[in-house]
């Protein structure tokens, strides 16, 4: 019991923003009555006071429960006279003291806590919280290419504001959250919705399918406590919550989210419970609770029956973590944190257990120091390969950003164009392709497909009539699950050759092989990422594409793209391991004909991400973000450079300069040469922490304060009231008023003295936060610069408005009095 | 014998006069104007304002010290709520932090109505993050003012309980007389002293875990503002792009501009 109740306060302390609820607007208030706490004269903690009742009993169970409250508030000796109560009133002044102190310690941890986590704390539905604000800008910037080319992908957030149709599911939660506070289940009012929001905080759906709540043992036994009650489950609240839970499952999500995009559900009666310090919160996979603000922690079982727990940090098994995209890890920020993440194996191999020790048998290193062993890494040594490609766009060219195909006039069934669903190996729909596309990719599943190296599907050369078969294997060796994989794996090699001439092969060399093959499967594994498969083996995406590659090229040699250590069995086992235990679990797992029938949306992006954006009467559809717009801006500029002629004087293949004879007209280009560069790195760093030369820097001010030189220790500079005369004595009364006065004065003066050193270390702190900011901010402040100042450049661009006259002119002024200015 | 020893002081205290101020004498000359004037400084009494109570209003149920103890807490509780709860607002082009981040309406309260703030034109450039520094100040000026009423209590009780006790006297019917004794004065006196003593223990402690908290919330609090900004600024920068994206998507009308095989289909 005594691990159990440590695991739950360390759990309690340091995992997360726990609290209680309180109104939001009594912070101050909260903080100043547990400030009064620590004295039971003014204010008794009745927490404390109950467990110390309990624990008393033990101690002489003839006290009567106002004898023992009389013991603590120190007025027993005129409320409590029996030698029972003198001869014991130590003893249980001393449990409530220790009780007292060790509660306001951990109310002081959990606000430290509370005020550090709060903006970064990632449960949130407030779509300005900094938790929500990262995914915001990313959403902002990145481009479908960038998200699934990404070897440190992140989680796509999206935030939907729901209309009033699920108001009334919502009020059903809100009525079950005011019913916790009112029922009498024996807990005092507040504390049984306290233990609901901590159960509820990282969601329900866990809870919920894992076992029916009404077989939950829901009984509090003989003592109402808060450490029972988190164990409970409340079948009112999970039933209601699961109600807006299955509503929202009908959402229609315009565009459709993409797998691994999450959905962050906002309405403000979500917030309707902030009188209570609780909010709701909903995303497209789980619903649950949080604190507004977490700044009481009313531990009732900091002493558990006759065992009382000596110090926080008196603990001995660390709690245990949680799995991999559950609890504190499902949330989109928290997820990304070190917590959540998997640590390399192969290039962090230092693991805390495998530590020599040293003579008190902790760990030590090679020489018997004593250090402390966490983790180390080593940087990556994967050697990385740039594929290069004669001409067809480069910019985008991998991955999925296009939404549909570029949809050419007159094709109503754009599905037409890229699939057909019933072709073969020699099926031929040549007929289907059209101006707006570079090749067709048809897909077709096979038992035996032709393949490269050890690989078990294949992506064919591009066909003169442009099409470009892929077979996906009807089975998979060591798990049928890696067929979906294996597709948008051959999609990639279908990109990289689509905007090829026919039948170039990408692959002729070892370099060439290694490079095609190794961006390929850095989107494979940035798909097994995104699935969650990957965090669940011991390999960063980097590293599953590096050992893979040299699987798909060991035609050319063992090992011929990179040096990585673990073989690719090792690997392998590893990922069937994950499908094993998704097959335990009863996830949904599709076929080769399914994979080609109804496609992810990733796949039919990427699909879809092959054509010409630019040719004319070609319409491509997109996502609004800066990075989907550079890749069509960027596809534009390569094919206008490669395939025709925009800028005089400079000659494309395709194109002959005599065939332009104006250029002498043109003006000199004014920004030729002036596109800003990014400035260099200009990396921050944390300022230096001189807590040494801070505290002796104080002492030396304090003792120049006193008027003494610099003494060692310094306390021997503290001012010394009761040297001095500050009232003259008259009386013997007011040589007693005096004596007290100067006691008092003492006592606030030291009191005074010693708190300014947290002014003090709030001041330096402050002037540490500021030196540090000012680099970074000054980092921010370069780029942005530039690109201001790129975009003014771009908005000054001077567009003709004429197209050149194809009948011979005479001068240049025909340009000069057409071209806007 | 006097006649000379006043004039040894004078003496000595010009002499201290000038080595002390010479030097400064010395560098404003070589500086100009750079060596900043001493912000004056809110004295260590109950000097301001807030600490003003009328006599009509002060009674023994509902002394100086409960009245400031209820003002004080109520000050902080509302500064503290704004800090808390008001929406942060954040001017992205500002120049400086304290335009930035501006205070809230409360903490720009207490800036334009306090000394040392009211009169020192820097504190103008405080930002909502320095909300520590303001508490603390108003911490040391309430502790300044309940230690200067312990230690004059008695000059300073002495005329409440006159006042009240004149109120009482001369109230329509009251039969009291007037006068109070040296016992009630003591008694009310000790009875104050101790719970200033009672106050600042548990107000220092009060206000700095508040002080606490508030900056450590704050301390992404500039982070969080910087990021809103880059938002807005990324959502100007999708909007351009797109607009340039629209514009490229014009690119193909160029294409071989002045070739004749260029004509589009109409």
């Amino acid at each position: 019991m005594r691990n159990f109740l440590l695991h739950w306060l360390v759990i309690t302390l340091f995992a997360a923003s726990v609290q209680s609820a309180q109104a939001q607007t009594n912070v101050y208030t909260e903080i100043y009555n547990s400030v009064l706490l620590k004295n039971p004269r003014l204010k008794q903690d009745i927490g404390a006071r109950e467990h110390v009742l309990l624990r008393a009993k033990t101690i002489d169970d003839t006290l009567t429960d106002d004898q023992i409250t009389a013991i603590i508030t120190n007025n027993y000796l005129s409320s409590c006279t029996g030698v029972n109560c003198v001869k014991n009133a130590e003893p249980i002044q001393n449990i409530y003291d220790s009780t007292i102190n060790q509660r306001d310690f951990a109310r002081q941890l959990q606000r430290i806590a509370y005020s550090y986590e709060a903006g970064t704390i990632g449960i949130t539905n407030d779509p300005g919280s900094l938790a929500n604000i990262w995914p915001s800008i990313r959403g902002i910037w990145l481009s479908g290419t960038d998200n699934t080319i990404s070897t440190q992908p992140s989680s796509m957030v999206r935030f939907i504001k729901l209309d009033d149709e699920y108001d009334s599911k919502i009020q059903d939660i809100l009525s079950e959250i005011t019913a916790l506070t009112t029922n009498s289940s024996g807990l005092p009012s507040m504390d049984e919705l306290e233990a609901a929001v901590h159960r509820y905080r990282h969601g329900y759906r866990d809870l919920f399918t894992e076992s029916s709540c009404e077989s939950h043992n829901n009984d509090l036994e003989d003592e109402p406590n808060l450490l029972l009650a988190i164990h409970l489950r409340y079948c009112d609240l999970e039933n209601a919550i699961n109600r807006l839970y299955e509503a929202l499952q009908d959402y229609e999500y315009d565009p459709p989210l993409q797998t691994g995009e999450i959905a962050v559900f906002t309405r403000d009666l979500f917030m309707n419970a902030k009188d209570k310090d609780v909010y709701i919160w909903a995303r497209n996979d789980d619903i649950g609770l949080n604190w507004i603000y977490g700044i009481d922690s009313p531990h009732s079982t900091l002493v558990y029956e006759d065992e009382l727990v000596e110090t926080p940090w008196d603990y001995d098994d660390p709690p245990e973590e949680p799995d991999f995209l559950k609890g504190l890890c499902s949330h989109p920020l928290a997820k990304e944190g070190y917590m959540c993440r998997p640590v390399s194996a192969e290039l962090c191999p230092v693991d805390p257990d495998d530590c020599l020790t040293d003579d008190s048998g902790g760990c030590a290193d090679t020489e018997g120091k004593s250090v402390i062993g966490l983790l180390a890494c080593t940087p990556s040594n994967i050697q990385k390969y740039t594929r290069e490609s004669p001409s067809g766009q480069n910019i985008c060219q991998i991955g999925a950003w296009l939404e549909q195909p570029v949809e050419a006039d007159g094709y109503d069934d754009l599905s037409q164009i890229y699939h057909d669903k019933d072709s073969g190996e020699n099926d031929d729909i040549v007929e289907e392709m059209n101006e707006c596309s570079n090749c067709v990719i048809d897909f077709y599943c096979s038992d035996s497909c032709p393949a490269r190296g050890d690989e078990e599907s294949f992506a064919f050369q591009k066909t003169d009539t442009g099409i470009q078969k892929v077979c996906i294997p009807n089975s998979v060796e060591s798990h049928d699950r890696l067929i979906y994989y294996l597709a948008i794996h051959e999609t990639v090699h279908a990109q990289q050759m689509c905007g090829q001439p026919p039948n170039t092969n990408i692959a002729t060399t070892a370099e060439q092989c290694c490079a095609a093959e190794n961006e390929a499967y850095v989107v494979t594994c940035n798909a097994l990422w995104e699935d969650g498969i990957l965090q669940q083996t011991d390999y960063t995406i980097e590293q599953c594409a590096a050992i893979l590659s040299n699987v798909a090229c060991n035609e050319f040699g063992e090992k011929a793209c990179t040096i990585v250590e673990t073989d690719a069995e090792e690997f392998t086992d590893d990922l069937v391991e994950v499908f094993e235990k998704q097959d335990e679990d009863g996830v949904p797992m599709q076929s080769c004909e399914e994979v080609i029938a109804n496609p992810t949306s990733k796949l039919t992006s990427m699909v879809a991400s092959t054509g010409p954006v630019c040719n004319p009467n070609c319409a491509a559809k997109y996502e609004n973000t800066i990075g989907n717009n550079l890749c069509y801006i960027g596809q534009c500029i390569e094919q206008s450079w490669e395939q025709n002629r925009l800028v005089p004087g400079r000659v494309p293949s395709t194109t002959q300069e005599q065939a332009f004879p104006w250029e002498s007209c043109m003006n000199p280009d004014p920004q030729l040469g002036t596109i800003g560069s990014v400035a260099a790195g200009n990396t921050t760093r944390l300022p230096v922490y001189e807590p040494f030369r801070l505290v002796e820097q104080v002492d030396k001010e304090l003792c120049r304060l006193n008027g003494y030189p610099l003494q060692t220790p310094p306390v021997l500079c503290m001012y010394n009231s009761n040297e001095s005369v500050n009232l003259t004595f008259t009386t013997a009364f007011t040589l007693s008023q005096v004596t007290q006065e100067r006691m008092n004065n003492d006592a606030l003066l030291r009191s005074i003295t010693g708190h300014s050193l947290s002014n003090v270390s709030n001041r330096n702190t402050s002037a540490m936060l500021a030196t540090y900011l000012k680099t970074a901010i000054l980092s921010m402040n370069e780029v942005l610069s530039n690109v201001q100042r790129l975009l003014l450049q771009i908005g000054t661009v001077q567009l003709p408005t004429v197209m050149c006259p194809r009948e011979p002119i005479t001068s240049c002024s025909y340009f000069e009095q057409t071209t806007s200015p | 014998m006097k006649q000379s020893r006043i004039t040894i002081g004078i003496i000595a205290v010009t002499a201290l006069f000038f080595s002390t101020y010479t030097p400064f004498f010395a560098l404003q000359n070589l500086t100009g104007s750079l060596v900043k004037p001493t912000p004056i400084l809110a004295s260590c009494s109950a000097t301001n304002d807030f600490f003003q109570l009328e006599y009509t209003s002060i009674t023994r149920d509902n002394d100086v010290v409960d009245q400031w103890k209820t003002n004080f807490h109520d000050l902080m509780n509302s500064l503290t709520n704004a800090q808390l709860n008001d929406e942060l607002i954040i001017d992205c082009t500002a120049l400086t932090i304290g335009q930035f981040l501006q205070p809230t309406a409360a903490m720009s309260e207490i800036l334009n109505t306090w000394e040392p703030f009211m009169s020192d034109p820097d504190s103008q450039k405080l930002s909502r993050l320095d909300i520590g520094h303001v508490q603390l100040e108003l911490l040391r000026q309430y502790e300044c003012a309940l230690l200067e009423r312990a230690r004059f209590a008695e000059t300073k009780i002495g005329p409440e309980l006159v006042y009240e006790m004149f109120r009482s006297t001369f109230a329509p019917g009251s039969r009291e007389q007037f006068g109070i004794k040296v016992k009630e004065l003591s008694d009310e006196t000790n009875d104050q002293r101790e719970k200033i003593v009672q106050e600042i223990g548990i107000t220092r402690e009060t206000v700095e875990q508040v002080v606490r908290l508030l900056n450590g919330k704050e301390r992404t609090t500039i982070i969080k503002a910087e990021a809103q900004c880059l938002e807005r600024a990324s959502l100007d920068i999708r909007n351009a792009s797109g607009l340039l994206a629209e514009a490229t998507s014009c690119l193909p009308r160029i294409w071989n501009s002045r070739d004749v095989l260029t004509d589009l289909p109409e």
